[in-house]
């Protein structure tokens, strides 16, 4: 990815050998899937789903429709720590995220595809085309990434998924850091990936995953998500958090004055889980232009050599203005800066009686430091050195140089790099990319574990295989 | 195409009210070709007015542009969806991969073609993945059950956990901090370590938690152990031994005290940096300056050694008075260039320069002479010196009066009697450590050393030479009142007891005990003894002197004279005694080292 999109690679270095592999990368927030050797997924589902009336309803078109009554939005990953709990909607999810752009109807024999005159001999193979489309991975290799978490069975169930009812020909797992080390062209690195629900610290020596180095905390999007909410709620007066589908029109209004706007009616009004969804859209809005992190040196708590706060800089930094769905508009000065600080400092977390303080333990700096203190001494530097951020959250303004900071002085004696790439693609999709990568290298194809062999050994052999 | 008439009859306009202009280009095209019938060239005709058409640019059909032919000779290179299998697996597992397909693989007829492509079920198998060169295993010591109970018994380790340290060392390619991160022996069940009847007494140690420090040291004396069962020592070849030597080498200990100074080098504080960083270009300018320090004493050192002899062929030139005045001109030259340490000297002080052919030489002849403090390598190099030799010639009058701090800027002195020629003040330093006897001339050099002064004086300046020339003479001085003090005290204890043998019978034995104790004095008693003697001369020379027995007994309490004194009460006990040689010592102490 860091050569340039348009320039071929030279015959003798280029290691690719596409298999027309699938590459999955479920998350909390969004499944990620596409054809290994391209540089973006083609396909990005919402986790969340719909489900009304027994049906469910996959896909960004559907799930954000207000007129489905009665339609329940649910999540088959658990808020926690971003594993699957509800197996069976997860499976179909991934599926459909696969399925609804990636492999499209099988090609056929022109004689047969329908284009051409049918003659009545070929109605019976028609039949057997549809049984045979059953499996939908029935060509295709998968990679599928996992947290660097996950239990046994997990691992397990994914390779039962795959092998029995995709009917994948060729099957892999692997983690979520050490994909995105290779995303970053490194085969040992410490990724920091702040996704939505998890935020977790990876340690990874020439391609292996040191499973006693990774930590994770909740503290990700979602807390941060409501942060922003405990933060519009201590605002007087409260900032109204209306989501768009409710505002039929607005009229502009001054800044903090009330909101001049009608709105929507509805006959059976969407469910709670439906308004919250859409209040988190606004608020990932919100995140995407308002919020920022405190860049440092310090934190945001603390005075300078000269006893300013750097908060009273923060103040005097120029705000920014938001304006929610119905009109109501608002300029937030230090307020941007609260809102992240808990990710750093514990201490500093909004909070009220529903949402506790964070403990030490969980913020930033602190995870970093406890993975490090579970690995030898001689691979310190190498980690320090080669800190990659990836995860969507990482992306909030002025996080990387605030995580440089601290850690500098926490470390002032090796050198800490932190890579974290401008691309928002590179830095959301960081783990799928690395799965691409290695999804299509020539010398991965001793890696997959093949139908065969999963038959032979059962699903334990991933634990054999995918090390 | 419908023209303008249809559509206003569509539109319902009144058509046929306005009559269409007829069309104007026929009645050009006519004109034109009126024009071609009159034989006049067409270019020429166009200048003649009514250019109403433009020159037609005259081209060559041959290189006009035509579209690229889209049938080509050859046929299309084609791609096919082949199945391949990787023979670094096991299962023989096919994929498929877009390859160009074989030439031969190509039929001529189309409806053959389109078959192949796309309803062929199963092309022949490709035969080998490109990639499968790359399936790399490492190699793991290979041990037997007889060798394993033979050699590489540990009590610490069972067979089976050795075997799962192998197992696991190849599964991820000997790379230490995964496989340490990765280590979790579970021993198996007992009934199968029952069989060997000393595996079952050690089945609580396999539990225990293995650093990586442990897991390398059991490997690596594996390694080395298997490696001398295969080609034992005498025979390895050198790399091979290089290698059994690393191996058998490994210490855990070692290595874990080695960790714990990388932790403690990797959790220095920020101000423990910044005081080493600092510590570090201390040192590195330190070195510099003594460096620099060196080569400036080495370049004096070389002149002292050998005068220029090049100065020395041309110094005729400079005999004379306007050769003396330009070289006077150059010096000052060379001076203002410098940056530091001028002689902050002007045209101005060539005044006294000697308008007559005499030259400088001549000028210290009545018994003065000119001295250089460092580079007086030849008499006759003399810088600013010059111009007050000269005043001070006789013929001259009397000579310039200086004050005492010119003298010394200038290194102006007086000598009463001068030798003939030049020598190095390095060589009369030489001559005061020489005494008459070699006995006297050992006896000084060792006071010397005591006294801490260098064979060599650094840097011979006047004083130090003159400090040290004192001392000499001291230490002289010295030695010699210890020698006559010795005298006297053998002529009193002979007196002594030739008085005792007079007194009576028991003095025989006495006499004997006597001997003893002055054979029993050691040299070190012996040099206080000088004090004593330094003591009884400084009554000699006239100082009052009533109780220098006293003396001589807190000599022999302190440390002696010729070390420094290193307490008041020490110095006030010299005062008498050794005044003289104290004060030179504190002096000549000083001085070299400056």
């Amino acid at each position: 990815m860091a050569q340039s999109a348009f320039t071929a690679p030279q015959q003798n270095e280029y290691a690719g050998d596409e298999v027309s592999a699938i590459v999955l990368d479920p998350g909390y927030s969004t499944v990620r899937a596409g054809l290994a050797g391209e540089d973006v997924p083609k396909s990005i589902v919402p986790t969340f789903y719909g489900s009304t009336d027994g049906k469910l309803l996959f896909g960004d078109n559907t799930i954000h429709n207000s007129y489905v009554p009665n339609m329940e939005i649910r999540n088959p990953m658990s808020e926690t720590d971003g594993i699957v709990q509800d197996w069976d909607t997860a499976a179909k999810l991934w599926e459909y995220s696969i399925t609804s752009r990636l492999t499209g109807e099988k090609q056929r024999s022109p004689a047969t595809n329908g284009l051409n005159d049918m003659k009545d001999e070929d109605v019976e193979m028609g039949i057997d085309d549809v049984e045979e489309q059953e499996k939908p991975l029935a060509d295709s290799p998968l990679l599928m990434s996992e947290p660097g978490w996950s239990t046994v069975k997990y691992r397990e169930k994914c390779i039962e998924v795959a092998m029995e009812d995709w009917g994948t020909p060729a099957f892999y797992l692997a983690r979520t850091g050490v994909l995105a080390a290779f995303a970053s062209g490194r085969h040992s690195a410490l990724v920091v990936d702040i996704g939505a629900s998890a935020t977790s610290v990876t340690p990874v020596s020439e391609g292996l995953v040191l499973k006693k180095g990774i930590q994770k905390s909740p503290l990700a999007g979602n807390f941060i998500s409501n942060q922003i909410r405990l933060m519009l709620a201590s605002t007087s007066p409260p900032a109204p958090l209306i989501p768009h589908y409710m505002v039929a029109s607005k009229s502009p209004v001054d800044a903090g004055a009330p909101s001049n706007a009608t709105y929507k009616k509805f006959d059976t009004p969407p469910t709670a889980s439906f308004r919250r969804l859409e209040e988190e859209r606004v608020l990932t809005e919100f995140k995407e232009s308002v919020v920022q992190v405190w860049g440092g040196p310090g934190r945001l708590t603390s005075h300078d050599q000269n006893g300013i706060s750097n908060e009273d800089k923060a103040r005097q930094m120029p705000g920014r203005t938001f304006e929610m769905p119905d009109g109501w508009n608002q300029v937030y000065g230090v307020e941007r800066f609260r809102c992240t600080e808990g990710l750093f400092d514990a201490k500093a977390a909004l909070s009220d009686s529903e949402h506790p303080t964070p403990s030490l333990s969980q913020t930033l700096p602190a995870l970093i430091q406890a993975s490090l203190s579970a690995l030898d001494v001689d691979i310190h530097p190498v980690m320090l050195s080669n800190i990659v951020l990836t995860g969507g959250s990482s992306l909030l303004v002025g996080l990387s140089e605030r995580l440089t900071a601290e850690l500098q002085a926490m470390y002032p004696g090796p050198r800490v790099r932190i890579y974290a790439p401008g691309q928002t693609v590179e830095r959301k999709f960081a783990s799928w990319i690395g799965g691409s990568i290695l999804g299509s290298l020539g010398s991965f194809h001793q890696m997959w574990v093949s139908k065969k062999e999963y038959d032979e050994h059962g699903p334990n052999i991933v634990e054999k295989r995918c090390k | 195409m419908a023209s303008r008439r249809d559509v206003d009859d569509i539109l319902g306009l009144d058509a046929a009210l306005k009559p269409v202009p007829p069309p104007q280009r026929q009645k050009t095209v006519q004109k034109t070709q009126q024009r071609r019938k009159g034989g006049i060239a067409r270019e020429l005709a166009d200048l003649h007015g009514d250019r109403d058409q433009a020159p037609v640019v005259i081209q060559d059909e041959s290189k006009a542009y035509r579209g690229k032919k889209l049938i080509d000779k050859k046929p299309v290179q084609r791609w096919a969806w082949t199945p391949f299998v990787n023979s670094a697996r096991s299962d023989g597992l096919v994929l498929r991969h877009w390859k160009k397909a074989k030439v031969s693989h190509k039929p001529l007829e189309g409806s053959e073609d389109t078959k192949e492509n796309f309803a062929s079920t199963e092309p022949e198998v490709e035969e080998d993945s490109a990639f499968a060169k790359y399936n790399v295993q490492i190699e793991t010591p290979q041990y037997t059950d007889e060798q394993y109970e033979a050699h590489l018994r540990n009590d610490d380790w069972s067979k089976e956990e050795t075997d799962y340290l192998c197992q696991q060392v190849k599964a991820y390619y000997q790379r230490w901090p995964v496989i340490a991160d990765r280590y979790d022996f579970q021993p198996s069940e007992p009934s199968q370590e029952a069989e060997p009847p000393d595996a079952a007494a050690t089945p609580p140690k396999t539990l225990k938690r293995r650093s990586m420090e442990d897991l390398k040291q059991r490997y690596y004396q594996l390694s080395a152990i298997c490696m001398t069962l295969q080609t034992p020592v005498s025979r390895m070849n050198p790399s091979e031994f290089s290698l059994h030597e690393t191996l058998s080498k490994f210490s855990a200990a070692h290595e874990t005290t080695r960790k714990k100074y990388a932790e403690s080098l990797l959790r220095r504080s920020a101000d423990e940096i910044k005081e080493e960083e600092f510590l570090l270009a201390e040192l590195q300018r330190i070195a510099l300056n003594y460096k620099k320090l060196e080569t400036e004493r080495q370049e004096i050192r070389q002149r002292l050694e050998g005068p220029q002899t090049s100065g020395n062929t041309s110094v005729a030139q400079y005999s004379t008075s306007p050769g003396l005045q330009l070289l006077f001109t150059q010096l000052i030259t060379a001076d203002r260039a410098k940056k530091r340490g001028r002689l902050s000297l002007n045209m101005g002080d060539m005044i006294g320069t000697p308008n007559g052919a005499q030259t400088p030489v001549s000028g210290g002849g009545p018994g003065h002479r000119d001295s250089i403090s460092v580079a007086a390598g030849s008499a006759q190099q003399k810088k600013g010196s010059a111009p007050q030799a000269a005043a001070a010639t006789p013929t001259n009058g009397p000579a310039k009066q200086l004050s005492p701090r010119q003298a010394a800027r200038f290194g102006y002195s007086t000598h009463e009697r001068l030798t003939s020629g030049v020598t190095f003040r390095l060589d009369k330093l030489l001559k005061i450590r020489q005494a008459k006897s070699t006995i006297q001339t050992q006896k000084i050099a060792a006071a010397l050393a005591e006294l801490k002064v260098p064979e060599l004086l650094p840097l011979p300046t006047e004083r130090a030479c003159d400090a040290l020339e004192r001392l000499v003479g001291t230490i002289v001085k010295l030695l010699d009142v210890r020698k006559v003090l010795e005298k006297e005290e053998a002529e009193l204890r002979i007196a002594e007891e030739t008085q005792k043998a007079l007194e009576g019978g028991p003095g025989g034995q006495a006499l004997q005990a006597g001997e003893e104790q002055s054979e029993a004095v050691d040299p070190g008693e012996g040099e206080e003894g000088a004090d004593g003697a330094a003591a009884t001369a400084g009554g000699a020379n006239g100082e009052a002197d009533a109780d220098g027995d006293e003396d001589v007994k807190m000599e022999e309490a302190s440390s002696g004279a010729i070390r420094p004194p290193s307490s008041g009460a020490g110095q006030a006990g010299h005062k008498r005694s050794a005044s003289v040689m104290s004060s030179a010592s504190n002096k000549s102490n000083k001085r070299p080292r400056k």
